[in-house]
């Protein structure tokens, strides 16, 4: 909306912040922003030479991913880049519907604004990880144009983080219409600690779980490139490292540690170990442990910033 | 019972001295609100967000009617409720305490007509699982008057169209009774409508069509040539919800359906409220779930994105909005600011309409 980008870019950059949110932002949020921009511009400059050996940048990318999927707010927000980095979940296998036309559109059409039109499904990595782990690169010129719309995107996020960056320090400074107090971002970053515990939690290990008696292991996210399980492993130390910036929580802590120790214990890269009993107890009680992780961030980081729940998103009127 | 039999006899009791809404600092918005003490309030707004009055309310309010030329609130308890108070926002005072009929409870809503000498409020015949108006007459001491059938199940938000005295009605769909609470009785069959009303004959009922059948019409905005924009929730899965605003032209054929595809999944399948913009060109429909907003030129052409965390009220000011959120924000035309309270549901503009 033009009013509330005009009151965006009145903000006065040079507010004290709390410190924390210097912190989260310097310690957290801005790296991990940086380093998905540049893993994405590595996967499509190794793309870009040729459509081999795309199988490590792919999932440094992926790495990448997973520790900042949780930074929603801001840049990722804007006009649905979200879903276009990485669409997931896809109930309906979409990515499959968007890459083929794609394909049909021809080598004529993988222009980055022919990129741009397409389905958000094919964009990203989900339609990078069926090329690379399903078709061995092919075609490459899609391959490369896929990669360079991606990197063009992260870059684009990184650069909006800037501003982003910069409204957040001056919560509280008149015409801050984001921000209205100082409270309000930390706030912020609490609502997507909290968002990134639900996600991996429910989704990412919810999802393959499905109940005992219809498991969905091809439903896990990142499966084909067996990114499912370090997917988990890389959110749960970005969460960690954010929560820690955010108060100081050493039971939340705690509970992080025994969620990471169980993830890097089981060697089940794509989670498909979900529809055998015995592995999939192991599954579950990870999922557990993120909840309890995501209960205890609740109460003693939700409580020690005194952030309150939602008022009417909880009112269901 | 027909409007003209209850006007006339209203007609009889003469202007009641009552304080107009200049006299409490000239209002342009109504909202309820939860204060930091954990009391719940009715705040009466100034066109720039400041507080005009504030008057304290026994319960989480849902939304209030504000009667067109007295300053005079009808403030309803959260559904299924059986009571709703009629207030003095000049003093406080609780002039008149409505409680519904045997067999009914309120939703939460209610609208003026005839100038302000009857209040209609949305009610639940829940033994015939059917929606009513209660017709009250607000010139006599908001003596219940009648009834009229509202078309449907679950009718949720009612507002006149400006200049008019037609009615149009959310009838949301959703059947519950108060033995159960809010739990949905009948989503496998569940058939929401916008219904027209005029001296209690329906002059319209529409639908949004087959695949929307799991969209429960629940809160509504009327635009001065009668456009009535419609906020949905969605009661299917929330990965397959669809638009969560509609708008509808009496006589003007199917409901235009209004997405933001960039946005859509964020909205998490529940439409909080909708507004017009001052100068009509634009409908906004909030999303507190995910903590925005949609502005849609009516004309057409991409969305606007206001973004607060809890946002939910929205009302039209000056030619553009106003929106409120649970953590005590209040944008509007001029700015922002943020008031230590925490805005409930709904923006209710004031003024004759």
């Amino acid at each position: 909306m033009r009013l509330a980008l005009a009151l965006a870019l009145l903000a006065a950059p040079a507010a004290p912040a709390p410190a924390d949110v210097d912190a989260a932002l310097e310690g957290h949020v801005l790296p991990r922003i940086a380093a998905l921009a540049d893993a994405a511009e590595a996967l499509s400059d190794a793309a870009a030479e040729g459509c081999e050996g795309l199988e490590g940048p792919f999932r440094d990318a992926a790495e990448a991913w997973a520790g900042a999927s949780h930074l929603t707010l801001g840049p990722l927000e804007e006009g649905g880049r979200l879903r276009i980095v990485h669409f997931w979940p896809d109930g309906r296998d979409a990515t499959a519907r968007g890459l083929r036309l794609l394909r049909e559109g021809g080598e004529g059409a993988w222009t980055p604004e022919g990129i741009a039109r397409a389905s958000a499904a094919a964009r990203g990595l989900a339609g990078l990880e069926r090329l690379i782990f399903e078709d061995g690169g092919e075609p490459c010129a899609l391959t490369a144009a896929l990669a360079a719309d991606l990197a063009a995107l992260t870059g684009a996020v990184d650069a909006g983080w800037d501003g982003f960056a910069a409204l957040m320090r001056a919560a509280g400074e008149p015409g801050n219409a984001r921000f209205l107090a100082p409270g309000e971002a930390e706030a912020a970053l609490y609502t997507a600690l909290v968002g990134g515990l639900e996600f991996t939690a429910e989704q990412r290990l919810g999802r393959p779980l499905g109940t005992f008696d219809a498991p969905r292991p091809l439903r896990a996210e990142m499966r084909r490139s067996e990114r499912s399980l370090p997917n988990v492993a890389a959110a749960l130390r970005a969460l960690r490292e954010l929560a820690a910036l955010l108060a100081d929580a050493p039971e939340t802590d705690a509970a992080f540690a025994r969620a990471i120790a169980l993830a890097d214990g089981l060697e089940d890269p794509a989670l498909a170990g979900v529809a055998e009993p015995s592995e999939r107890l192991r599954v579950e009680a990870l999922q557990t442990a993120v909840r309890e992780v995501w209960r205890t961030a609740e109460e003693e980081i939700g409580a020690a910033l005194d952030v309150p729940a939602g008022f009417n998103a909880l009112d269901g009127d | 019972m027909r409007r003209r039999a209850f006007l006339a006899g209203a007609a009889a009791a003469s202007a009641i001295p009552a304080a107009a809404w200049a006299e409490v600092g000239a209002p342009a918005f109504l909202a309820a609100a939860r204060e930091p003490s954990g009391a719940f309030a009715l705040i009466g707004l100034g066109p720039e967000g400041g507080e005009a009055f504030r008057v304290p309310l026994p319960a989480r309010g849902h939304a209030a009617a504000a009667h067109p030329l007295r300053a005079e609130a009808v403030a309803f308890a959260r559904r299924p409720g059986t009571f709703a108070l009629v207030l003095d926002c000049r003093t406080g005072a609780v002039r008149r305490r409505l409680e519904a009929p045997e067999g009914r409870h309120f939703y939460g809503h209610g609208a003026y007509l005839g100038g302000g000498t009857v209040l209609a409020t949305t009610e639940n015949d829940f033994a015939a699982g059917e929606g009513v108006l209660g017709l009250w007459d607000a010139h006599g001491g908001y003596r219940r008057m009648g009834e009229w059938r509202t078309g449907g199940t679950g009718p949720h938000e009612v507002v006149r169209l400006p200049g008019t005295e037609v009615l149009a009605v959310a009838n949301g769909g959703i059947r519950t009774h108060p033995a159960t609470g809010r739990r949905k009785l009948n989503l496998a069959v569940m058939r929401p409508n916008l219904a027209f009303l005029r001296d209690g004959a329906a002059e319209e009922v529409v639908e949004l069509g087959e695949g929307m059948r799991l969209a429960s019409i629940r809160h509504l905005a009327a635009r001065r040539d009668g456009t009535v924009a419609m906020a949905l929730q969605w009661q299917g899965e929330e990965g397959e919800a669809r638009a969560l605003l509609a708008l509808h032209r009496r006589g003007g054929g199917a409901p235009r359906l209004l997405e933001d595809p960039a946005t859509q999944g964020a909205m998490r399948g529940y439409g909080g409220s909708v507004a017009f913009s001052g100068d009509g060109a634009r409908v906004a429909v909030t999303g507190p779930r995910g903590g925005l907003a949609q502005v849609f030129p009516v004309a057409g052409g991409p969305a606007g994105i206001v973004r607060r965390p809890d946002i939910c009220g929205v009302a039209p000011a000056g030619a553009g909005l106003a929106f409120t959120d649970g953590r005590g924000g209040i944008l509007h035309p001029g700015g922002a600011r943020r008031a230590g309270v925490a805005w409930d549901n709904h923006l209710v503009p004031v003024g004759p309409g």
